[in-house]
């Protein structure tokens, strides 16, 4: 045998499954502590960040179903969005990760969906783009979540979509990249959020994938990890914001897999679970969340597919056809 | 009534190893007794004014006086000055306001002594400035910076292509020149003059290669060894952007005097004993008899001598300290808002005339550096002590007059030294020779400057 | 959390930071509690406006109160005062806004806030807000919050007084590159303040005339920042704008003016440039890279096919690549099978 021709892995690390979970599950028991508190604004993000983390672990049989669709329930409010937490106000960030949860639970039945697509579409400027809340703020990410939520939604079709192409396409750079809005400098985060809006919106013709896929790979460094934009630090979970558009244009191979798996697995706390930014921070569960989507993009062992559009488990997409 | 009094260590002198070891000793509950025979802090790194060089007579005579500072304790030769002249006497001010340094020296932003002012707390008694090395003249007659940085390369239009290739690779050699494989090429030129090595393996333009013997390391002797200037080098570069972009700090006041008063205010505080103009009668193995006859013991005597530096040819350097009437704009590094308060100028061999073989160092003070009276510069020069010498300064001062950008700036007086290259060896390595003598002292350097974290007072 | 340190508490710590922290969340918790009954109830007497800048002392990323806190001003503040009152108490408000700014310099919801207030104000200083943009940028030159604020600035103070700031911005970027090349942000915002600074320009011979200038200015700076350090990243992506490169589908503002002819003797140009480069420093992957691709892209221009000769060097140059390169291997493979195709169509 020709031992050149045989790639030797050598992954330094396991993934700690059990000390991710337990991790996860002491997450909502932190109610004496202040950070619990201090964190309300991002309880519905963190519980779609929770239930991704158990899912790509094939623990999703021990998420409280119940207790997680009512606590949904009561961040629903008259304008059809959802809130952060009961008594906030609606903003489309929490309306989407609610309804991929919503969705994952089997439970989108229990929502009016029509109210909350009519919300959704209600957040659309003229020019395509769409707002976070009726206050006005846009940005790429607002119409990422308005897209995959409608698309999730069914309801598709209420979306001006061509404003909406023509908008992205503006956010587009010359590298390839996007950014978040029309002018802005390319990031990964905006790339994620563009390229997987195109692809839900069957567009990705408009756009150079050799390009695109160039400055992707470029944002690998040398010790594996990515960075979101040239010459920056390199932070796990953009192991999550520079694969998924790699994936979505079938260019995973352009970046070095092996290299990043150890990256990724060495910004795990090894004593108390959960991924952080890089090895020397404290974890949290949104890292914990697109470190493990990222390693199941990377096909490590034993994690659930994960659908590089929407950012949910391949399973629930394949089922509802999306 | 000589009743024996005793203690852990009796320091003799106030230079800034003295000083530093002072200090570390008080940190480590030695008891510490400090005796200078001078009667200010610092030695030979203290700082003196016009009044310690100038007599003023009942008719108003100004008449030059000798200065001789002794090395309390030690044998080594007193340092004095050389030679003190008045150029324009109604010109100068008074005699107040100027503060003329023995020894001024380099404080790198990036080095051990700067490391240990923080880590002590003992800036907190300082005034600190940054100190730009400024300009080179250049064997082709024109002045060039001296490049620092990527930036700097890239900025600098006169080089071409290739050019800033070349120089960037020996910035990038430099910053790797721990690796093994430099090493092993290193080995062989070690002892052999920097000159060559430059010359043999970094293809650079003759500018670029005073740049970096005369600016970056400061070399007043053309022969200066490649182990030498690429330790300067390094340090340099590894203080450049440290606390900005610049690579040197001074002290307001006087750097070295202040230096040497910060340590021994912290041995005081933490309970050392001093002692200023105090005259010695005798110093025994083990104990030190005052001028009075009282008898002192201690289990250590440490007496002032020069840092140790072995790798330094012993050459004379011939110091002048100028008095400059104006404040020289066109001395000092400028940007948009901040005109620095002290700089460092550089004369290659030959630059000057082809009669002088020698190269020029200068250093600038302005009035934020505390050290002369609003209006006035402190010119330092140094350059190898020869029968030239006298004549290549001259012709130095002459240029920077030139260079001054002020149409009033006029030298009023210099002070002319003649030092001991070791004499010359940069703060750090002071910092270096008290943790040898600590460790000497206490058996262990591992306690040198270490407190528990309960006198950390404001990290709270 | 990015960049808060790891710090491991034993049993003892944990138990004691719980019990400090125990009253700290009782005292927040009623202050969410009173914001939320407040705010169920449309309770918008002005004095509750004390009650937001409480919570967002505690924590400036509770949008809602962002969003309470704005709706106070507009339901029992703006309708009661003249405008003078009125600017005088945004003022104050920016003032609150900039206090945060400095120490959260990356929270969208703060910038948001910003922005309403100056776009309620009776007379908003714009010249101030460029001031802060600076500030923000020089603390962190990357900080793509701050740049995208300056952007929104720069529009702002162009529509009020119907200039245009173009050219002083792209000064600045010139600056802001002079300090550091590797500063990609600055790099960005100069692609698309010279796409307008042509576009500016309707006459087209002196449009011409203008963007052979600009191209050769440009080319001279980049090769400055390549040959100092050519393993910085953001001056080869830069190039490859100035080359057309990344644009094939549109037309390359900056170039749309040349004729193909024009264009393809500067590529070359920059070819020869490149294998200078590359003699110098053979391990470079951009040179390597470049070389193929601009060559393959002078091909496609031209519409001839590459020589054998041309080919054996690109492959060679792959071959290199890979071997110092070799994260992106699978890239490089695809690369070599693009020659394959152009080659032999």
């Amino acid at each position: 045998m020709n031992v050149h021709s045989c790639t030797i892995i050598v992954i330094s690390m396991n993934l700690e499954r059990s000390k991710h979970l337990h991790y996860l599950n002491a997450l909502g028991q932190g109610q004496d502590e202040l950070d619990f508190w201090l964190k309300q604004h991002l309880h519905v993000s963190a519980i779609y960040w929770s239930c991704m983390s158990y899912w790509t672990l094939n623990r999703k049989e021990e998420l409280q179903k119940e207790q997680i669709i009512s606590f949904l329930l009561s961040c629903l409010t008259e304008s059809g969005g959802f809130a952060c937490y009961p008594g906030h106000d609606d903003h489309i960030t929490n309306t989407v990760y609610a309804v991929q949860v919503l969705l994952m639970l089997d439970s989108l039945d229990r929502i009016d969906r029509d109210k909350v697509a009519t919300y959704v579409v209600s957040l659309q400027n003229e020019d395509g783009s769409m707002k976070g809340d009726r206050w006005g703020e846009t940005d790429a990410r607002f119409l990422y979540s308005g897209i995959n939520c409608l698309a999730l939604l069914g309801r598709l079709d209420m979306l001006n979509k061509s404003a909406a192409i023509d908008w992205i396409l503006k956010c587009r750079n010359f590298d390839g990249g996007f950014g978040l809005c029309p002018g802005a400098e390319t990031h990964a985060a905006y790339v994620f959020t563009c390229v997987a809006s195109l692809a839900i919106l069957k567009q990705l013709h408009r756009i150079d994938q050799d390009l695109l896929g160039w400055w992707l790979s470029e944002r690998q460094t040398k010790n594996g990890g990515l960075n979101g934009r040239p010459e920056k630090l390199p932070d796990s979970c953009y192991g999550w914001w520079v694969l998924s558009p790699l994936a979505i244009i079938g260019k995973l191979d352009w970046i070095d897999r092996n290299g990043l798996i150890n990256f990724t697995l060495s910004s795990q706390d090894q004593e108390t679970g959960g991924f952080s930014d890089r090895r020397e921070d404290i974890p949290d569960v949104y890292h914990t969340c697109f470190s493990l989507t990222a390693l199941s993009l990377l096909r490590y062992p034993d994690l659930e597919p994960v659908d590089a559009r929407f950012c949910l488990p391949l399973a629930v997409t394949k089922k509802y056809n999306l | 009534m000589q009743e024996s009094k005793s203690f852990d260590v009796i320091l003799l002198g106030t230079n800034l190893v003295n000083s530093i070891l002072s200090s570390a000793c008080a940190w480590a509950d030695l008891k510490v007794l400090h005796i200078d025979e001078n009667p200010f802090y610092g030695e030979v790194d203290a700082s003196f004014g016009l009044k310690d060089v100038i007599s003023v007579s009942e008719n108003g005579d100004w008449k030059v006086e000798d200065l001789c500072i002794k090395r309390t304790g030690s044998n080594a030769p007193s340092l004095q000055v050389m030679k003190a002249r008045i150029l324009e006497k109604d010109m100068l001010p008074s005699l107040k306001g100027f503060m003329i340094e023995f020894i001024p020296k380099e404080m790198y932003a990036g080095g051990s002594l700067v490391e240990l002012l923080s880590k002590s707390k003992i800036y907190k008694y300082l005034l600190l400035k940054p100190q730009r090395s400024f300009r080179l003249y250049a064997s082709n007659k024109e002045w060039t910076k001296v490049p620092e940085s990527r930036a700097d390369i890239f900025n600098d239009k006169t080089l071409s292509l290739t050019q800033k290739r070349l120089i960037m690779r020996f910035m990038k050699y430099i910053s790797s020149i721990d690796d093994e494989p430099n090493q092993e090429l290193l080995k062989q030129w070690l002892s052999r003059p920097f000159k060559d090595f430059l010359n043999e393996n970094f293809e650079l333009p003759e500018t670029i290669r005073e740049g970096i013997i005369y600016g970056l390391c400061q070399a007043l002797d053309p022969e200066i060894s490649t182990e030498c200037a690429l330790e300067k080098i390094k340090k340099y570069f590894q203080s450049f952007g440290n606390y900005g972009d610049y690579s040197y700090l001074i002290a307001m006041y006087g750097t070295g005097s202040e230096l040497c008063q910060g340590f021994c205010r912290s041995s005081a505080v933490m309970g050392g004993t001093f002692m200023l103009a105090q005259k010695i009668n005798k110093i025994e193995a083990t104990s030190v008899e005052l001028s009075d006859g009282e008898k002192l013991s201690a289990k250590n005597i440490i007496s002032s001598q020069a840092t140790n530096n072995t790798s330094m040819l012993e050459k004379r350097i011939h110091q002048r300290c100028l008095l400059v009437r104006g404040k020289c704009p066109g001395l000092f590094h400028q940007n948009l808002f901040i005109l620095s308060e002290a700089s460092q100028l550089h004369f290659v061999p030959y630059s000057l005339g082809d009669q002088w073989p020698n190269s020029v160092q200068a250093r600038i003070l302005g009035v934020g550096a505390g050290s002369c009276p609003e209006g006035y510069t402190l010119w330092y020069l140094q350059t190898l002590d020869s029968l030239e010498s006298d004549g290549l300064l001259a012709a130095a001062t002459d240029k920077l007059i030139e260079l001054s950008h002020s149409e009033d700036t006029k030298p009023l007086m210099y002070v002319d030294m003649l030092l001991d290259q070791r004499d010359l060896a940069d703060y750090d390595v002071a910092v270096e020779t008290a943790k040898q003598l600590y460790e000497k002292i206490t058996g262990s350097a591992d306690t040198f400057f270490k407190r528990d974290s309960v006198f950390d007072d404001d990290d709270e | 959390m990015h960049g808060v340190l790891r710090v491991k508490l034993n049993e003892e710590q944990k138990r004691l930071k719980l019990e400090r922290e125990k009253s700290k969340i009782q005292e927040y918790r009623g202050l969410i509690e009173r914001f939320q009954n407040a705010r169920k109830k449309k309770d918008y007497s002005s004095e509750k406006l004390e009650l937001t800048t409480e919570l967002l002392d505690w924590n400036p990323e509770t949008y809602s109160v962002w969003n309470y806190r704005r709706e106070l001003f507009l339901f029992s503040v703006f309708p009661y005062i003249s405008i003078n009152e009125k600017q005088d108490v945004l003022d104050k408000e920016l003032q609150y806004v900039l206090s945060k700014m400095k120490v959260f310099p990356k929270v969208y919801w703060i910038f948001n806030h910003r922005r309403w207030c100056l776009e309620n104000a009776p007379y908003p200083n714009w010249n101030y807000e460029m001031m802060i943009t600076e500030k923000l940028l020089s603390a962190d030159a990357r900080n793509f919050h701050g740049w995208h604020y300056r952007r929104y600035v720069v529009s702002q103070i162009e529509k009020q007084g119907n200039y245009d700031l173009a050219d002083k911005e792209l000064e600045y970027t010139s600056s802001a590159i002079a300090t550091n090349f590797s500063n990609f942000s600055a790099w960005h915002n100069r692609t698309k303040l010279l796409e307008l600074i042509i576009k500016k320009e309707t006459d087209p011979e002196s449009r011409k005339r203008l963007a052979q200038k600009i191209l050769h200015e440009e080319l001279d700076t980049i090769h400055q920042a390549a040959f100092t350090d050519p393993d910085d990243s953001s001056i080869w992506i830069y190039h490859r704008w100035l080359m057309g490169h990344c644009n094939q589908v549109g037309a390359p503002p900056i170039l749309s003016v040349l004729s193909t002819e024009e264009r393809i003797q500067y590529i070359t140009q920059e070819v020869q440039l490149l294998e200078e480069l590359h003699e110098l420093e053979p391990e470079n992957k951009w040179c390597c890279e470049l070389i193929v691709e601009y060559g393959l892209l002078i091909r496609v221009l031209s519409n001839q096919k590459a020589t054998k000769q041309e080919q054996a060097t690109w492959i060679s140059l792959i071959h290199t690549l890979q071997h110092v390169d070799p994260q992106r291997k699978g890239r490089y493979q695809s690369l070599l099978k693009k020659i394959e195709t152009i080659t032999n169509a």
